[in-house]
């Protein structure tokens, strides 16, 4: 809030931008340069440079080289949620896809979160299924991946703030035991949700998440370039049982990214469903 | 049918853009700008589309052609992350400038941008700038809901506007439960300068929450008067090194002569390896003609860390009475040091001192290498050829650097090297900076330069340089 923000000039923005996209599959448009600027400047002033150009040399030729690149991700990938967003679609999947499974007779059903950010989609996931019973009528294993391992260790703990919550309804409260400032995820809810490390646009992804039947994948499409978007719906794709249902973000398409799926419109939301 | 709607000011034709326009609306836009020679920028405002039709994207092009022919700029004005994937896929991005325009948004919206932690300075910063009894109601309104995130910039906006007027506010504020809100309230009470609530500011030095300690710390500068420096350096001997942090944050901020002995004497004193190099960054930002010798003094300290802060105070401070020292120092075993003590060098005139510089080039590291030779770009009188013999060098930033540094001091030299390397460097690094001086400079004929490499050229961002540029 106090540090005034470092200028990026056109030539840094592109090499930096470069190296996030090389190391991330993260691709900045011109119009989200402000955002490198607001999350790095602090880093900058810390390791005592005045320019990006500084830093970009510090990527290259420090010892610490590959450390700091593992910042530098963790810093630019924080993607800021609060629970229960775009509740439209959690309803779906809570009142229609994961009873249809049931009653297709799926005695194992996986729901994949990613990038799962600090962890309020797939508790919001974990919350609702269980106060729907749901939990208790097939095994559910909920599986949350991001490629920042700062904001995979938060989720794993489990302690939010008040700005995660945002116009949730009371009772939705009742998950959360309170320490001072601190909400923290009951052991209840906690246990149903599986965390790990990753990047969403390798193919090694597929391996390690293995076949899931629900994919959300949500307001993250928009920070990768059309290859980027493609190699990750293909991976989607590759991972989705059949049925397999992927959740978008609402301003998000597959409109010229992939002719894989077909889309759904459940009233409140969309729906992605792979094609046979 | 819905008519375009569009209005010119001040040589800005912006054109507010409806769903239904289509591609006959489009077309006016460019008999609109035609008509007006005044014209100097064109803005396409997409605020109100989610999506566009493929019809549009083609007058846009139209409209782009026009502005190219016109030698004038284009922007596109927000627009959503949809169209932007349409533009993506179209690979027509890259020829426009895509900006948010915040004078479209209703003001329900804007504050939607609150709830952005991105966004939400740059909104709050245009909402104060156009601030009016309609922006403050609203205000009030927000806080009044409760919202922490909301509420947080409400008042960092009535503050930043300066409205005095709702002080009680701000110090109601004081009291909340939320970090942010406490933090916002502490800043925005130093920022309309209500020394009343400085000895509560006061207390929220030791806070634990680090925002609302550093706030705290901002205020009590904004509001100090003689005694302050006094009442903060106790601070500076406290147990807790969180407390001592605070105190020289603070200290650093008055930054008057009283704040400067503190400090320095607390440099003597104090034993903390993480609260030296702080005392050093901020020693550093004083104007005071000692913090030279004590930042040299630190450059032989144990600590590694402190020794590259005082090395990067003095190269913000330029090498002065010191020259001859910081020029031994590129040779320092730590190359940060080395690195620092190198770009504290710039501005220096005589020869033998360009020399000696020169002379550690082949003794360091990569990046003391490229600190000199961004430092010989800022030099006087430096012969060119030292840094036409680093064109060929293996290292790609070294060869950037160099063009770049012949572009300061000798804009020919580096005109015909650019042409030379956009052509033929294998490095993109290299040949984008060679396209960023051709467009600097200019020469007869250079957009056709440009053009005549776009079959051959093969990364993605000199690409879309070029296509920005000359608009193909």
């Amino acid at each position: 809030m106090l540090l005034s923000s470092i200028k990026i000039n056109d030539q840094e923005f592109v090499e930096l931008k470069d190296v996030i996209y090389r190391n991330s599959g993260i691709m900045f448009a011109e119009n989200k340069k402000y955002l490198l600027e607001n999350r790095l400047s602090k880093r900058l002033a810390d390791l005592n440079f005045t320019t990006f150009k500084d830093y970009i040399y510090y990527l290259k030729y420090d010892i610490k080289k590959r450390q700091e690149l593992d910042t530098l991700i963790n810093l630019v990938t924080i993607n800021e949620t609060y629970f229960l967003r775009e509740r439209g679609q959690l309803d779906y999947l809570v009142s229609n896809i994961v009873p249809d499974l049931i009653k297709a007779g799926k005695k194992s059903i996986k729901i994949w979160s990613a990038p799962c950010s600090t962890g309020e989609e797939p508790y919001s996931i974990a919350i609702l299924l269980k106060n729907a019973g749901l939990f208790d009528k097939a095994s559910i294993d909920i599986i949350a991946t991001d490629i920042n391992s700062e904001v995979v260790a938060l989720a794993k703990k489990g302690e939010y703030r008040q700005a995660s919550f945002r116009g949730v309804p009371a009772d939705f409260m009742r998950n959360f035991d309170v320490q001072g400032q601190s909400y923290f995820i009951k052991d209840e809810i906690k246990r149903h949700v599986r965390f790990n490390t990753g990047n969403i646009t390798t193919p090694t992804i597929t391996s390690l998440i293995g076949k899931v039947d629900v994919i959300f994948c949500r307001n993250v499409l928009i920070y990768f370039d059309m290859d980027g978007k493609q190699r990750t719906i293909k991976n989607f794709h590759n991972m989705l049982t059949e049925p397999g249902y992927l959740c978008l973000g609402h301003s998000e398409t597959l409109n010229k990214i992939s002719e894989d799926f077909t889309m759904k419109n459940a009233g409140t939301c969309i729906i992605y469903m792979k094609k046979k | 049918m819905v008519e375009l709607q569009y209005e010119i000011k001040n040589g800005v034709f912006k054109a507010h853009i409806n769903p239904d326009n289509d591609l006959s609306d489009i077309s006016e836009v460019c008999n609109i700008v035609e008509e007006h020679s005044e014209v100097v920028l064109i803005g396409i405002d997409l605020y109100k589309c989610s999506y566009i039709q493929s019809k549009f994207l083609a007058g846009l092009v139209a409209v782009k052609k026009l502005a190219m022919v016109r030698k004038i700029n284009i922007e596109l004005l927000n627009v959503c992350d949809n169209i932007i994937q349409v533009l993506q896929s179209t690979n027509l991005q890259k020829l426009f400038v895509i900006k948010d325009d915040f004078a479209s948004y209703p003001l329900d919206a804007l504050f939607e941008r609150f709830l952005d932690t991105d966004k939400a300075g740059t909104v709050s910063e245009y909402l104060a700038a156009n601030y009016d009894d309609n922006i403050q109601n609203k205000l009030i309104e927000l806080i009044d809901g409760g919202n922490p995130l909301l509420v947080e910039y409400a008042i960092l906006t009535m503050g930043r506007a300066q409205d005095y007027q709702n002080l009680e506010i701000y110090r109601k504020a004081l009291n909340a439960n939320e970090a942010s809100v406490k933090s916002a309230a502490i800043l925005v009470l130093g920022w309309i300068g209500d020394t009343q609530s400085k000895e509560q500011l006061y207390s929220y030095l030791a806070s634990k929450e680090i925002g609302i300690s550093e706030a705290a710390a901002a205020s009590i500068a904004l509001l100090s008067d003689d005694t302050d420096s006094e009442k903060l350096a106790k601070y500076l001997h406290d147990s807790d090194i969180r407390i001592r942090l605070v105190a020289i944050y603070a200290l650093s901020l008055i930054n008057d002569e009283k704040a400067f002995e503190y400090l320095s004497n607390a440099m003597n004193e104090e034993k903390d390896e993480a609260v030296r190099i702080q005392l050093t960054k901020k020693i550093a930002l004083f104007k005071d003609e000692r913090v030279g010798r004590i930042l040299l003094g630190l450059l032989d300290d144990n600590s590694i860390q402190l020794r590259e802060a005082a090395a990067s105070g003095l190269s913000r401070r330029g090498s002065g009475e010191f020259t001859s020292i910081l020029v031994e120092k590129i040779g320092d075993n730590d190359n940060w040091v080395g690195f620092f003590a190198a770009k504290s060098l710039a501005g220096i005139e005589d020869e033998n001192i360009i020399k000696k510089i020169e002379s550690y080039y082949d003794k360091v590291e990569q990046n003391v290498k490229l600190a000199i030779i961004e430092v010989l770009g800022k030099c006087k009188g430096v012969d060119p050829s030292f840094l036409l013999s680093k064109l060929d060098d293996t290292n790609e930033d070294i060869r950037k650097e160099a063009l770049n540094s012949l572009s300061l001091m000798h804009g020919p030299v580096a005109l015909t090297a650019a042409i030379k390397l956009f052509n033929k460097d294998e490095s993109w690094l290299v040949r984008y900076k060679a396209v960023n001086i051709i467009l600097e400079q200019k020469p007869v004929g250079y957009d056709n330069l440009l053009r005549a490499r776009l079959k051959d050229e093969t990364n993605k961002y000199i690409l879309e340089h070029i296509i920005g540029e000359i608009g193909e």
